[in-house]
């Protein structure tokens, strides 16, 4: 039986440019969202 | 654009409480997210993912998505706002396909990264001053309602540095 691959090598089978691009997409997703919550939260 | 699209779903967050960032962001990056997808595929086409038709399908669908869950009519047209302000957006950008055979259009803004940033900082500025007003007198002037921007900010003075040449090229060069 073959094993699956790990998540460490299903990442470096991407292309590094396509990474980038998904961080600069999830990071201000991400900075919006959790500041946001955590200012509602202080409310 | 790139931060400008953030700020206007925080421009839409400002004059639409009710709705959550955690969908206002991909919905006003979404053909980003699905240019991205399509390149995971090997399939990436503009036409698909930032022409004014297909902004024009996915904006009606994701609204009338939202209209169907919530029921919320002004929301689901915040909504629908929102995801055509990426085409609208990217035009004083960038150069952006219209429709399958169409024109390619914008201005192009891309061309001068010091004023891009300019132009996108002053988003940024602007649609904060109405987000701030979803928070409470007292919390508005909360030092973490000012990181909002500020943020913001630092991820575009780092986009624009990316489009330096010896940068560029370097990321050129990754596989």
């Amino acid at each position: 039986m073959i094993a699956p691959p790990s998540i460490a090598e299903l990442v470096q089978a991407l292309p590094r440019r396509w990474i980038a691009v998904g961080v600069a997409l999830f990071a201000p997703w991400i900075w919006l969202t959790l500041l946001d919550a955590a200012l509602r939260r202080k409310r | 654009m790139y931060a400008g699209h953030a700020a206007l779903a925080m421009l839409a967050k400002g004059a639409r409480p009710r709705l959550p960032l955690w969908l206002l962001v991909p919905v006003a990056f979404a053909p980003d997210w699905i240019q991205w997808v399509m390149e995971a595929f090997g399939h990436s086409n503009p036409e698909y993912s930032h022409s004014l038709l297909s902004v024009g399908a996915g904006a009606s669908i994701v609204a009338l998505g939202y209209l169907v869950v919530t029921r919320q009519g002004g929301d689901a047209l915040a909504v629908w706002l929102l995801y055509i302000s990426h085409w609208a957006a990217d035009f004083i950008t960038g150069i952006k396909p219209t429709w399958p055979g169409g024109p390619q259009v914008g201005l192009g803004l891309y061309a001068h990264p010091f004023w891009d940033c300019v132009v996108e900082c002053a988003v940024i500025v602007a649609a904060w001053l109405v987000y701030r007003r979803s928070f409470g007198p007292a919390l508005r002037r909360r030092i973490g309602v000012a990181l909002v921007p500020l943020g913001l900010i630092a991820l575009q003075v780092g986009f624009e540095l990316i489009q330096t040449p010896e940068i560029r090229a370097a990321v050129r060069e990754l596989p």
